[in-house]
């Protein structure tokens, strides 16, 4: 399922947040809840975009370190990041972020593919759905960047768990 | 699952399965010296119930079985027929059939013909037995059907000739009438046309519900001059302890006739036959579908647990109380500035904690069986068992009612069934080398189950001649197990009969001494968390004991902090833990490092260093915590930085949401509300090994 909507009319919920001073966007969906930061434990072997797993309410949920997958660096001292809990592919994740913003209201006019990008840049893009252009509070336009959520998370890491399941 | 009737349908054979089991265990235990009259009725009440039952739910052909069954054990209930060693095993072999007959019924066959041949050659040794015994001094009433239940339901058509031969139905019905409260509907259905209505023949008939504790004969009695071929249908009505069909409800409560009961019963079809014959389907096609529903609908059995009600209305008293105790603490919380509410807010939280707790315990429970779900098959297979050697022996059942884990049950049954097979075959003597030993020549074999420190223990235990250090010593030295030289004690010994491929029977029997099987005990025993002690003497006999944690989803843990992580070791495969200087420490090859402990080579392992695979930061502490650890027979020293404590652990799965760790054998959740993993510790030295191989 792709967040790029053939038809042009449709109109989706999107939770916004925030990454390294960028905006990304996610269906609204696919959300189960919002969490403020819990201890992790650490898993032995994995990678370091997947630092762990915390206790959701009695389940074992594993985290997703989105810096971390984009390689955007660790995150500024005395930040104050944010888990969204999210449901894909019936598992349970959490993907660490920055800070939630707000949910918005995306014509699907408004979503454009997302351009070649060379270089380093080309490293994610596969797990872009799209580009979406926001009336922002200053009056300008402010950019979203869609993420794909199957595509991210069925890939890499946690693609070894469809292949380890019997 | 939603059809009511299938409901019904399950209801009765789980309790046709349980009066199976239950005759069969009143078989077993009967002394045929001194019968106890109980015991009979015990039988006969079993046979009666699962013949009304069968009748009742449409099986016709268990109801016609269990029926003859019953008139034979009429004269032996009343005394006129002696229970003889013969008749018992007859009568086990029909509770073979009556399961057979269930187990064909539960999956709507026909009872298969090699069964169906057994039934009828069983049921002519029994007539013939009957004809041969002593001749009872009353003659013995004719297949009566002594129903103390609610009443019948009769169906009866008036003889065409009725009105000719003067017969008076009237009165008829006054006779029922006096037996007890008499519903009846006419039943008009063979009523003709009124141009070819004979005025002097009979074509009516009626439906009749006769609420009443009289027998059947009276009523059969009171039909004596009317019934003629089929006319007239007696079935008895539903007991009240039953639930009836609900086209018997709809005739005694609404009134409907029953005659349209009837139709509408005989217009139901089912879905497939529908598909069928409209040519929406293939018959290949609803074949494979019955066959699929008929897959989930077993595996849906496997899944539930019969629970009594009794633990169902604690836990239902326990949630009313939290929600009381819920109440005490938003009030507290809401006064929360006014004077002693922090007092009232400590008693309820106190409550909480109590009554969590008990929660936990009691949810817990539900999931407890007693262990006689295991025990009870075994009089039987001994009973066989020992048949087939011409041993003599005793099964003696011990707490039976301790409980365990429902998934235990079905994981017990193969490495009990295999213990108790070697106690037979291997364990027990002889009669004549019983008496040469100067044993009483009926051996005895005891299952025993009780709960000890949190685990259950299940003994299998026998007089028999006991396990020969000598002989397993020679046999493990044969097959390279132990170096030719070794004199290992006793308690180190036997466990090597677990070995594969082990077995010192002089002699393959039919029964065992293959040298398959204890292995596979073992692994078994092991797969549920627990293990097996073995104590034996030479001459005495042995005893097997399974030692079993209480439950699956609860794990007796040790806590330890490697680094900033908290680690749980499943106790079971603790060994000790002990302190000792970062000298005593030593490294061979340069890096692989050990400890010298009581004169054996244990090697030292830093679990950073096998989970994660790289070199952990050692650590620059003068002495060294470590825990000792075996599996697959494997020992080895952890390096841990701290001992947090012992304590019970909820297990929870990583697979549900991430992927399998290898090391690791699941994750809980401690106090705090952080996951600890649980090691893994057989993973754990197979990873080391892999490790060790790597960089060798």
């Amino acid at each position: 399922m792709s967040n790029l909507p053939s038809a042009a009319q449709t109109l989706s919920q999107v939770l916004c947040f925030a990454l390294a001073g960028e905006a990304y966007g996610i269906p609204i969906l696919k959300v189960r809840e919002i969490q403020a930061e819990a201890i992790i434990t650490r898993i032995p072997k994995s990678p370091p975009y997947m630092p762990g797993v915390i206790n959701l309410r009695g389940a074992i949920v594993p985290i997703l370190d989105l810096r971390q997958r984009f390689s955007l660096g660790d995150p500024p001292e005395g930040g104050r990041p944010v888990i969204i809990i999210v449901e894909v592919l019936s598992r349970t994740l959490g993907i660490r972020v920055d800070a939630v913003s707000d949910v918005v209201d995306l014509d699907g006019s408004a979503i454009k593919p997302p351009p070649e990008l060379g270089g380093q840049a080309q490293l994610g893009r596969e797990f872009i759905a799209g580009l979406a252009t926001q009336p922002s509070a200053q009056g300008g336009e402010s950019m979203l960047i869609l993420l794909d959520l199957d595509r991210l998370l069925s890939d890499g890491e946690l693609h070894s768990i469809e292949a380890a399941a019997p | 699952m939603s059809d009511p009737m299938e409901q019904f349908r399950n209801a009765f054979f789980e309790e046709a399965v349980e009066l199976a089991d239950s005759m069969e265990a009143t078989l077993l235990a009967m002394d045929l010296q001194a019968v106890e009259p109980e015991d009979l009725h015990t039988l006969f009440r079993a046979a009666h119930s699962l013949k009304g039952n069968a009748g009742t739910f449409g099986f016709p052909a268990i109801a016609a079985f269990t029926h003859q069954l019953e008139s034979f054990l009429e004269p032996v209930r009343q005394g006129h027929r002696a229970l003889t060693p013969d008749l018992v095993e007859h009568l086990l072999q029909a509770v073979d059939l009556i399961r057979s007959h269930i187990y064909a019924a539960q999956r709507s066959e026909p009872l298969p013909a090699k069964e169906q041949q057994a039934q009828e050659a069983l049921l002519a040794h029994l007539q013939e037995e009957g004809a041969a015994a002593p001749a009872p001094p009353a003659p013995a009433p004719p297949p009566p059907a002594p129903t103390h239940g609610p009443g019948f339901r009769i169906h009866f058509e008036a003889p065409v000739d009725a009105f000719r031969r003067g017969v008076n139905l009237e009165r008829l019905f006054r006779d029922l009438g006096r037996l007890g409260t008499l519903q009846a509907w006419p039943d008009l259905a063979h009523l003709p046309k009124l141009e070819s209505l004979e005025p002097e023949d009979c074509h009516l008939a009626w439906d009749l519900h006769l609420d009443s504790a009289a027998p059947r004969a009276d009523v059969e009695e009171v039909f004596e001059f009317v019934a003629e071929g089929d006319n007239l249908r007696i079935e008895p009505l539903t007991p009240d302890s039953q639930v009836p069909p609900i086209g018997e409800i709809l005739e005694r409560e609404e009134g409907v006739p029953p005659a349209d009961v009837r139709e509408a019963l005989a217009q139901q079809k089912h879905l497939g036959e529908i598909l069928i014959a409209t040519g929406k389907a293939k018959p290949e096609a609803v074949d494979r579908a019955l066959g699929q529903q008929q897959k989930k609908r077993n595996q849906a059995e496997a899944a539930t647990i019969r629970v009594a009600t009794e633990k169902v209305d604690r836990l239902v008293n326990l949630v009313g109380e939290l929600v009381i105790t819920q109440a005490m603490l938003a009030q507290a919380a809401q006064s929360a500035r006014g004077a002693g509410s922090e007092e009232r807010m400590a008693v309820a939280l106190l409550q909480l904690d109590r009554q969590t707790r008990e929660l936990q315990e009691r949810v817990m429970g539900i999931r407890m069986v007693p262990v006689e779900m295991v025990f009870s098959r075994f009089p039987r297979m001994v009973h066989e068992l020992a048949k087939q050697m011409g041993k003599e022996l005793d099964l003696v059942l011990e707490g039976q009612a301790t409980e365990l884990d429902k998934t235990f049950i079905e994981m017990l049954v193969d490495p009990m069934t295999h213990l108790v097979r070697n106690a037979v075959d291997h364990g027990i003597e002889t009669r004549e080398a019983r008496a040469a030993a100067g044993k009483p020549s009926k051996g005895t074999i005891t299952l025993r189950a009780y709960s000890r420190g949190g685990h259950i223990h299940i003994e299998v235990k026998d007089d028999g001649h006991g396990l020969d250090p000598a002989r397993i010593l020679r046999k493990a030295i044969e097959r390279g197990l132990l170096p030719a030289d070794a004199r290992p004690a006793d308690e180190e010994l036997f466990p090597l009969i677990f070995e594969p491929g082990f077995s010192t029977a002089e002699q393959v029997s039919d029964v065992s001494g293959r040298g398959v099987g204890m292995d596979v005990v073992r692994q078994n025993i092991r797969a549920l968390g627990g293990r097996i002690d073995i104590a034996s003497q030479l001459g005495r006999g042995s005893t097997f004991t399974l030692i079993l944690p209480l439950t699956l989803a609860i794990l007796d843990g040790l806590t330890v902090r490697v680094g900033p992580e908290t680690f749980v070791f499943p106790l079971a495969s603790v060994l000790e833990s002990f302190q000792c200087r970062r000298a005593d420490i030593r490294t061979v090859k340069g890096d692989r490092e050990v400890i010298s402990l009581r004169g054996e080579f244990i090697p030292v392992m830093r679990l950073q260093r096998i989970l994660e695979g790289g070199g952990a930061a050692d650590t620059a502490e003068e002495r060294v915590l470590l825990v000792l650890v075996e599996a697959e027979g494997k020992r080895a020293a952890m390096a841990v930085d701290e001992l947090l404590g012992q304590q019970q652990v909820v297990i929870k799965s990583l697979e549900t949401h991430y992927r399998r760790v290898e090391g690791i054998s699941g994750a809980t959740i401690l106090g705090d509300g952080r996951v600890a993993l649980i090691l893994d510790v057989q993973g754990l030295l197979r990873l080391e090994s892999g490790n060790a191989q790597v960089s060798a």
